[in-house]
């Protein structure tokens, strides 16, 4: 792929974090150590993780299309692995595997129910009744305390499933995993996946971009354009691809040579990419839509556990995950996604460094306004540069929308970090299946740490240009970013009340207020009245 | 408010107030559910024991218990109690 502009950016990102690092750190502001040293510790991370990005993104690949041909088409069993999803959503997930440009006969359904419910199996008896050419299989694996169980929750349910193909299935050679409310998008995937299993011996499994059925505008991020459009394609080129748990065919040779399913990590798939690339097997990204949710996190504690989830994981593997085998390439692959996450206490530090300077007057940096200029404004500049190369070809807007749930989830990603660290490569949390239903409220507490540094923001801006003369004193550069991080951040703010009329919330909330307020005082009233009615002589007389 | 589980992903990021594992367990309940009908138990509804991923319901004649556990330690079972593997004596 032509990847000029990328590379031209990164070379200059490079030369201008030499121009303006050294000079940031070499003019720390040593009377307040305690924003300029984690200033500085921020500005290394960001500079590390700007360099590993134009590393990585110096290679970018597509693979070229190798659809199979019709009526050549190899038996692919499709495992359907669901825990408490709807029956409906299940039935039109296994609908939509059925219904995609692959023949039914090719095709052997195994939908593995861990609820272990008669509404799964009324489905998987509902589509054999109208799609009698398929092979369809209600599987339910052994309970969580089963000493037959190979790991807990999705990956158990996966190794199980493999198990009963060993049985049910063992002459077919690929394996598809389908999230229970993730429908087919493009209806040639599987076709397309397959050429690509078929054309590479090597390859062990095919990852295609997943897409959702979200509110207009996407306000929770959950399309992330930028991870399928620009990240997979550099870790194509660096096969350092990594499974994303649906929309995903796996050569059944390869899960054997990795042991099932890795039980190690809170979830399956980023593991299982990383234990098949150390044994020498490729992974390829496929820029088809394989999968579409039917549903995606929309409310503030769902987006949080989810996303949460994926930092964790990541965390877990970067800082205690055994990646011994992987080329230099890969690990600088795996690098930048940890650095990803833990670049998130770099931008609360960022965040945070204009209220400091807004309302009190310090600053991380001790330096003149034409030299901060100088030296951090073409950083700046660069860094942006950079940002707009890799999300080349798409709307600005994804950008922006990115950063503004990079943003809003800093505080999550930070607390997935620690965590890792917390808990160690021997434990790890209890995994749950994220939520398939919205549930609109108001989320003040979920969101607070947004709403708090939002609130900052603007209320530093507000105070600075009510004590400063915006031509002749105030700090337009610390207004500026003020500006930025606050707008960046309404995303988040916004969403911690998305669904709910908000109107309606307040007025209720106020109502309640009134409701509680007025009985406290009819009980002191009451009481009141009782205390006196008790004491002896008060009326009459006096 | 119930106090989170100790160690669910859930309640570490803060996102457990909304009922969130209600429909994992709701497969849970329901073959408690069945087991101690079976036994001829009527169980009242499934109350969460503070703390901890359980939820327990006692049957309304006779007071034995079911519980459900999402997350039991090895070798635990995830549907226990008397209700789930005795008859009621009151049935």
């Amino acid at each position: 792929m032509k990847n000029r502009k990328l590379r031209v950016a990164g070379i200059v990102l490079v030369l201008a974090t030499v121009w303006y690092l050294p000079w940031a750190i070499g003019h720390l502001n040593w009377r307040a150590p305690w924003l300029s040293i984690p200033f500085a510790l921020a500005s290394l991370m960001t500079a590390a993780m700007s360099l590993i990005t134009s590393i990585n993104h110096w290679h970018r690949r597509a693979p070229e299309p190798h659809p199979v041909a019709d009526g050549e088409e190899p038996q692919v069993a499709v495992i359907i692995p669901t825990y408490g999803e709807p029956g409906r959503m299940v039935y039109k997930t296994a609908k939509s595997v059925l219904t995609q440009d692959y023949p039914h006969g090719s095709l052997y359904l195994l939908i593995s129910d861990d609820a272990h419910r008669q509404s799964i199996r009324a489905v998987a008896q509902q589509l054999s009744h109208e799609y009698p050419d398929a092979r369809i299989t209600y599987h339910e694996p052994p309970h969580r305390n089963d000493p037959r169980r190979r790991g807990e929750a999705k990956a158990g349910n996966l190794n199980s499933a493999l198990e009963a193909l060993e049985t049910y299935a063992p002459e077919i050679s690929f394996v598809e995993t389908r999230d229970a409310d993730d429908l087919v998008g493009d209806e040639g995937f599987l076709r397309q996946a397959m050429g690509q299993l078929l054309s590479d011996p090597q390859v062990a499994y095919v990852q295609t971009i997943k897409e959702a059925i979200v509110s207009p505008g996407d306000p929770f991020g959950n399309l992330e354009p930028l991870f399928y459009y620009s990240a997979m394609l550099a870790r194509n080129a660096a096969n350092a691809v990594f499974p994303c748990g649906s929309g995903l065919v796996w050569r059944r040779e390869a899960l054997d040579d990795i042991g099932g399913f890795p039980t190690w990590n809170l979830v399956e798939d980023l593991q299982s990419g990383v234990e098949a690339l150390k044994r020498g097997w490729r992974g390829v990204y496929l820029p088809v839509v394989g999968a579409v949710g039917q549903t995606a996190p929309e409310d503030v504690p769902n987006a949080m556990k989810q996303r949460g989830t994926w930092a964790l994981d990541t965390m877990r593997l970067s800082f205690w995950g055994d990646k011994r085998g992987l080329s230099l390439r890969q690990h600088v692959q795996f690098a930048e996604l940890g650095f990803f996450y833990l670049l998130s206490f770099a931008v609360l530090v960022f965040a945070a460094t204009p209220v400091f300077a807004l309302l009190f007057d310090l600053f991380p940096l001790v330096t003149t306004h034409a030299a901060y200029a100088a030296h951090f404004w073409p950083y700046a500049a660069a860094v942006e540069l950079l940002l707009a190369c890799l999300s080349d070809g798409l709307p600005y807007e994804s950008l922006w929308r990115a950063r503004q749930t990079w943003l809003g989830m800093a505080p999550t990603y930070a607390r997935a970090a620690v965590l890792a660290l917390i808990y160690g490569p021997k434990h790890k949390p209890h995994y749950r299946v994220t939520r398939k239903q919205h549930i609109h409220q108001v989320y003040w507490r979920e969101s607070l740490p947004q709403l708090a540094l939002f609130t900052a923001l603007v209320g530093a801006s507000l105070y600075h240009l009510a004590t400063h003369s915006l031509l002749a004193s105030a700090d337009l550069g610390s207004l500026f970013w003020a500006a930025f991080f606050a707008l960046a951040l309404s995303r988040s703010v916004r969403n911690a009340w998305h669904g709910v009329n908000l109107g309606h919330a307040i007025l209720a909330a106020l109502r309640n207020a009134l409701h509680t307020a007025g009985t406290g005082v009819r009980l002191l009233i009451r009481r009141q009245q009782k205390a006196e009615s008790m004491q002896p002589g008060r009326g009459k007389g006096e | 408010m119930m106090r989170r589980c100790k160690d669910c992903v859930v309640g570490l990021f803060g996102a457990c107030r909304p009922d969130y594992c209600y429909a994992e367990r709701q497969g849970l309940i329901e073959e408690a559910e069945y087991l101690a009908t079976r036994g001829g138990h009527v169980l009242g509804p499934f109350d969460k024991v503070e703390g901890h991923p359980i939820w327990r319901a006692y049957c309304t004649h006779c007071s034995q218990s079911a519980a459900i556990a999402l997350d039991p330690a090895p070798g635990e079972p995830q549907i226990y109690g008397d209700a789930t593997a005795t008859v009621c004596p009151r049935a």
